[in-house]
């Protein structure tokens, strides 16, 4: 058995990431983007300094330029960023992409952009969603082969940092028909390329997320990633990884909005007496506090079972995501709940937090695809 | 149905006859029927004078017709609803076994014949209580009433019929059985069963709940009935006899639920823990308040469909709602009379354990107490 505990390395990086966030990508950091309007949708200044902390190669292998610390490290900084609400690439480059190029890209193509994600110089998203839900495998847009060229055609939605990725990876079918798992194809195209075109789109948590359009748009047969029609596995693989990193980041939004409720029911005077000394709302937060120890246990345990290549990581994530969609809810819904009136404005920051969880539930499949996923890989 | 009232909100405006015959009922409940509970229970049968007893509140008579030596008494559903919630305020089962052959006696003064009613309706007007009951629910997982396996098929002599019927009422010793059966080729009728006739057999269940009650399988092999044991000459209505069966459920739960909130306001006021009463937690308090509410709401839904029933409006959907309602938190409240005894609650010392067993069957009847 894995002890479902930190090592003091661990410990240290956790410590030294919430020192960080919390003095330069704070929830009052967020919340000046917001207001500025800021085109960029995070700090380019900080994510430099993230990236010189390692943060951005942290689960990069050292061959490639990162530092080899594997998701356990990146899962840490992560559920620091879901304390903090940090808005900054970690997640669409280096959660999502970065681990797809290693899952499928062939040695150059990692050397070509490995090092450079693990330096903080190039952002690279993933091109996957077409419609309202999570299912890759219900892609229809196309790439058909012209020579030694892809010409690929299609619409994709809510691609992370769409408005400053430089390059995205784009997933399309080469054979097959919608629903079909094999013919789904990795292409890398670089944003600037003709026919490409990207439109940001406003969304509740104010990050960055965008439209794509690909009309005609063609690419060498060098910048297929993997063989054609064979993206599936390494596909599935990533989004398990994506979603144990962004249950990551929900323990993090969870843990981060239980302290500040039960803080402010230490402080909230009615009745002549502090709220929290009130029975009701006393049972409510332990019963929270007893989920999220579960929480923390089961993020804990989808993180090593990336780094081990647990077998089992399809099931153990998609438990991880469901649960922690499942307690990000209650966490964030019972923030504001116990906040009373002053958690509805949007001078408390309380507010903040349940619109950040929301997205994170959505992305990549919310509770039921994930408890669904869950109950067909076990049978049931 | 013809709307005979305008459709307008119901008026919850109760009788002076209705008042007093409450007090009646509620002196009844309290001397005869709560101090009988916990001995039926263990007993799993009602003590020998009870149902002979419960003839004093003329339950039967009231609606038959004063030719037929009733009191003639308008047909009221709303006061049958009274009756029946305050019976089961003392005991569900006890309650239940009460008003089985009133629900006999309305079901044959709704859809039987002239010469049924002339035939059955004065025993009920007697010295002796008259063991009548109605036969509906068929042991299977998904019962669906409207599509019943006991079957009736025509013959020389009048009609043949098999079948199960379980979880009737008073099963074992009902003198008269209203049983529903699918007549083949025709649609759902209703026969009446004197006795036991070759062919039937009765045997007892044993449930968690209702122990007094002599829940009972009764199971027919090729039966032969005479013409005129069918209710009525038209096909059964179903849909009547359930929504009005509803309604009678509703009621019992209702006074049960009643008896529960009454018992724990009672014992968790009085009860001290960490040097107060423990109805100064709140989540003793909130708990307490919550069963008051919805208590309250299961009690004007059940109004509700029995004051429209009663003024011939339709009331299908009122009696459908309640039923779902009234299932679903009666076990609720029956489960969180026992969470707040504490382990008091799970000693039979204190009735919210019995009280508990007999409301998990709200969600399971059906066809019987048809107000």
């Amino acid at each position: 058995m894995m002890a479902l505990v930190l090592n003091e390395e661990q410990v240290m990086l956790k410590e030294s990431a919430a020192g960080f966030l919390a003095d330069k990508a704070s929830v009052a950091a967020l919340r000046e983007l917001r207001d500025s309007s800021s085109e960029q949708g995070f700090s380019t200044e900080i994510w430099r300094e993230m990236a010189e902390m390692g943060w951005a190669g942290i689960a990069i292998p050292e061959a490639f330029g990162g530092l080899g610390y594997g998701y356990i490290g990146l899962g840490l900084v992560l559920e620091q960023m879901g304390r903090n609400l940090s808005a900054s690439p970690l997640q669409s480059t280096v959660l999502v992409a970065a681990t797809l190029i290693s899952e499928l890209g062939n040695q150059a193509q990692k050397e070509a952009l490995l090092p450079a994600i693990a330096a903080g110089d190039k952002l690279v998203s993933l091109a996957l969603q077409e419609t309202a839900h999570h299912a890759p495998e219900q892609t229809t847009m196309t790439a058909s082969q012209d020579g030694d060229t892809f010409v690929l055609n299609g619409d994709k939605i809510l691609v992370l940092d769409a408005n400053v990725a430089d390059y995205f990876v784009v997933i399309a079918r080469t054979a097959g028909s919608k629903g079909d798992e094999s013919g789904l194809s990795a292409f890398l195209v670089e944003a600037d390329t003709r026919g490409v075109n990207v439109t940001r789109r406003s969304m509740v948590d104010s990050r960055n997320v965008g439209a794509v359009n690909f009309v005609d748009v063609r690419v060498s047969t060098e910048n297929l990633l993997g063989e054609a029609g064979q993206a599936w596995d390494g596909l599935s693989r990533t989004m398990d990884i994506a979603n144990v990193g962004l249950a990551a980041e929900l323990l993090g939004i969870s843990t981060e909005a239980f302290e500040r409720t039960v803080e402010y029911l230490k402080e909230r005077k009615q009745f002549g007496k502090v709220i929290g000394s009130f029975q009701g709302l006393q049972h409510r937060a332990s019963e929270l506090f007893a989920e999220l120890e579960m929480a923390r246990s089961i993020v804990l345990r989808a993180l090593h079972a990336i780094d081990d290549s647990d077998e089992q990581l399809p099931l153990i994530a998609s438990a991880a995501k469901a649960k922690l969609c499942e307690v990000a809810q209650r966490a964030t819904n019972e923030g504001i709940q116990m906040h009373g009136g002053i958690g509805m404005t949007d001078e408390h920051e309380i507010g903040f937090f349940i619109k950040r969880a929301r997205v994170v539930q959505h992305t990549f499949g919310d509770y039921n695809h994930h408890l669904d996923r869950f109950a067909k890989l076990s049978g049931f | 149905m013809s709307n005979t009232a305008q459709d307008l909100l119901f008026d919850l405006t109760l009788t002076d006859e209705q008042r007093m015959s409450r007090d009646t009922m509620a002196r009844f409940s309290a001397a005869e029927i709560r101090t009988e509970s916990a001995t039926a229970d263990l007993a799993g049968a009602a003590p020998e004078v009870f149902y002979q007893q419960t003839m004093e509140l003329g339950l039967a008579l009231m609606p038959i017709p004063e030719a037929l030596g009733g009191a003639g008494m308008h047909r009221s559903p709303v006061s049958n609803v009274l009756n029946a919630e305050d019976l089961a305020h003392g005991d569900l089962a006890l309650a239940l076994g009460a008003i089985s052959p009133l629900a006999f006696v309305n079901t044959v003064l709704d859809q039987g014949s002239d010469a049924q009613r002339e035939k059955f309706l004065p025993q009920f007007c007697g010295e002796q209580f008259c063991n009548a009951t109605t036969a509906l629910m068929e042991p299977r997982a998904t019962f669906e009433p409207t599509e019943l396996q006991t079957r009736a098929v025509r013959n020389d002599t009048g009609y043949l019929l098999s079948g199960t019927k379980t979880m009737v009422p008073l099963g074992l010793d009902a003198e008269l059985v209203l049983v529903i059966a699918e007549l083949e080729d025709e649609g759902t009728a209703a026969f009446i069963i004197e006795g036991t006739p070759d062919g039937m057999t009765r045997s007892a269940e044993s449930h968690m709940g209702l122990r007094s009650l002599q829940l009972a399988t009764l199971d027919f092999q090729n039966v032969s009935l005479a013409p005129d044991s069918r209710l009525g000459d038209q096909l059964f209505n179903l849909e009547r006899f359930i929504d009005l069966s509803n309604i009678g459920i509703c009621a019992l739960a209702v006074g049960t639920c009643q008896a529960v909130l009454d018992y724990v306001k009672d014992y968790c006021n009085e009860r001290i823990a960490f040097g107060e009463p423990i109805t100064n937690r709140q989540s003793v308090a909130f708990m307490i308040a919550d069963i008051a509410i919805e208590l309250e709401a299961m009690r004007l839904m059940t109004w509700r469909a029995a004051s429209r029933a009663e003024q011939g409006l339709d009331f299908h959907e009122e009696a459908y709602n309640a039923k779902v309602f009234c299932a679903e938190h009666s076990m609720q409240i029956g489960t969180d009379g026992v969470q707040l005894l504490g382990g008091h609650g799970f000693c039979c010392e204190h009735p919210v354990e019995l009280w508990y067993r007999n409301l998990r069957a709200i969600a399971i009847l059906e066809g019987v107490a048809a107000v």
